[in-house]
């Protein structure tokens, strides 16, 4: 091994060693949470709480429930901060670890993407479009009155989103270039007209100034 | 300084032990023929201790830099002092964790100042990571300070959509045909403070916390450009998109916030109206961080002008030669 790998590889297990000792004898590291009731105690809901409020509670009364340690977010604090520590070992240079970081940052942003993009939009905005009733009794109880009335057009962009996946089929993928044309059209034409007003034109206007101003008939300078 | 200096009396032992050797190269070789051959880990030694005196000293201490707000800070400051209690306004949070340590300053010093004047808050986000952001920033400020005000009465999160440029342009104009529910899943009907809200013109202002695309931009291009009567619009922006925002300035954009510095600006305008003699820590978040980069930013500044000494030195020598 060469003298500087070995430097860095007994400064970083130190390191590593050091926050282990912290964690296991001095509560470093552990996360906490409070149980608050919510829609009049129907259920509970943890939110995050701090060391020093869990100690206060436990000071007040031994036995409370209130706020409690939580596993769950423990072992996310740790893979947090693993991670990150992963990540920035790419500076010591290329390594496993460092990809199996990268890989997991790539693939739990596009499945975060997917199930955001699933309920804020394909659930409320297509599908509670297209079947309000449905979606209110098996996903958004909260969907109700003229907002989640039925409006069938929006079957034309479900038939769109249908046919763009139609990529991944290995028989007519040439179907897709049809939505696809359709959103290029469509974005290029949005994005042309708004720089035209909002850079071109407005920036001529913007720099079109008098040379002369008077307030009240007097000279303003 | 005294203070600091008795209790942390280590640091500048350490700083100037650690650059004692650069100190004796330069006392036995001489100015320029050292810095002609300097090891760049010098510069890293030197930048290293540019971030960590300063977040020491501002940690140590409590006490932050000082500001002078600057005119954009000021007008974005004074767009949001002119309106009165119970305006609607938008906040929208178009950022990611990878720019928060630049615009979560501003976007908490936002929500503070929104919530101090009483305005009616309607969150919402076209970044998909944003309404997480947004509910931080709910339990930050509003919960934590302000727990008089009511969610559904004085602020709601209406969440992201995506669609980028697109749910602007929808939202201008209408904007239940993209949101029929908060990002809880409650229904806008139910939600006592959307009652007559049809679309973002009877917002009476916008504030944007920008961290790219979409953003700023897009909201000039798409909301301010086609109502710039109705529509009114501040932003918070990082240090890399803001000279793009500048050509707004000032008729579709009259204030903007760029960087740590703007937050840091608008930071100290809050605190000094709303804040009170002691302000907590959170809302002093950009004058902490200008802390370390006025320092960082002197010692790159300084660097430059011993480069190009020694630069014309070395010029001059040689056409002596």
């Amino acid at each position: 091994m060469k003298r500087e790998t070995m430097f860095w590889t007994t400064l970083m297990v130190l390191g590593a060693l050091a926050l282990l000792g912290r964690a296991a004898f001095s509560g470093m590291g552990r996360e906490y949470v409070q149980a608050v009731p919510v829609a009049n105690g129907q259920w509970t809901q943890y939110e995050p709480a701090t060391y020093a409020e869990y100690q206060g509670a436990i000071a007040a009364n031994p036995v409370q429930t209130d706020y409690r340690f939580s596993l769950p977010r423990t072992i996310g604090l740790w893979l947090a901060a693993f991670f990150t520590l992963t990540v920035f070992s790419f500076l010591y240079g290329d390594n496993p670890i460092y990809r199996i970081a990268e890989a997991v940052v790539v693939g739990v942003s596009a499945a975060y993407w997917m199930v955001v993009a699933f309920w804020e939009v394909i659930v409320p905005n297509l599908l509670g479009k297209i079947s309000p009733q449905t979606v209110q009794n098996w996903a958004m109880p909260g969907l109700s009155g003229p907002d989640a009335a039925q409006d069938l057009s929006y079957l034309v962009p479900l038939a769109l989103g249908i046919l763009l996946l139609w990529r991944l089929s290995p028989r007519g993928p040439w179907i897709a270039r049809w939505p696809l044309a359709f959103i290029i059209g469509t974005t290029a034409g949005l994005r042309m007209i708004a720089f035209l007003h909002g850079d071109f034109l407005a920036q001529i206007r913007n720099s079109i100034l008098p040379l002369v101003v008077t307030v009240n008939g007097m000279f303003d300078p | 300084m005294g203070d600091f200096l008795r209790q942390q009396w280590w640091l500048p032992l350490l700083v100037i032990g650690s650059l004692a050797p650069l100190a004796a190269q330069l006392a036995s070789r001489g100015f320029l023929p050292t810095l002609r051959s300097l090891d760049r880990r010098w510069i890293f030694l030197l930048m290293f201790w540019a971030v960590l005196v300063p977040i020491d000293y501002i940690g140590v201490t409590g006490r932050t830099f000082p500001e002078v707000p600057s005119a954009l800070a000021q007008t974005t400051f004074d767009r949001i002092e002119q309106l009165n209690e119970g305006d609607p306004v938008l906040l929208s949070f178009d950022y990611d964790p990878a720019s928060e340590g630049e615009l979560a300053p501003m976007a908490t010093a936002f929500v503070k100042h929104s919530a101090a004047k009483k305005l009616k808050m309607y969150f919402m986000a076209l970044w998909p990571v944003a309404p997480q952001l947004i509910d931080n920033t709910i339990d930050k400020v509003i919960k934590a300070d302000y727990p008089n005000l009511v969610y559904g009465r004085d602020y709601v999160n209406l969440g992201y959509k995506s669609g980028y440029e697109g749910v602007i342009k929808v939202i201008i104009t209408n904007l239940r045909q993209l949101y029929t529910t908060d990002t809880h899943g409650t229904s806008l009907q139910n939600i006592p403070m959307m009652q007559g809200i049809e679309n973002v013109q009877q917002m009476k202002l916008i504030i944007t916390v920008s961290g790219g695309y979409p953003g700023v931009k897009e909201w000039v291009q798409y909301a301010v450009v086609p109502y710039p009567d109705r529509i009114h619009l501040v932003a918070g922006t990082t240090g890399v998109s803001a000279p793009e925002m500048y050509p707004y300035i000032p008729r579709q954009l009259p204030g903007l916030l760029a960087a740590i510095k703007g937050a840091a600006e608008y930071e100290q305008l809050v605190n000094e109206k709303y804040g009170g003699p002691n302000p907590d820590p959170k809302y002093l978040e950009g004058l902490r961080r200008m802390g370390p980069q006025l320092v960082a930013h002197l010692l790159v500044i300084a660097l430059i002008v011993v480069a190009n000494v020694v630069y014309f030195a070395d010029k001059r020598r040689g056409s002596r030669v």
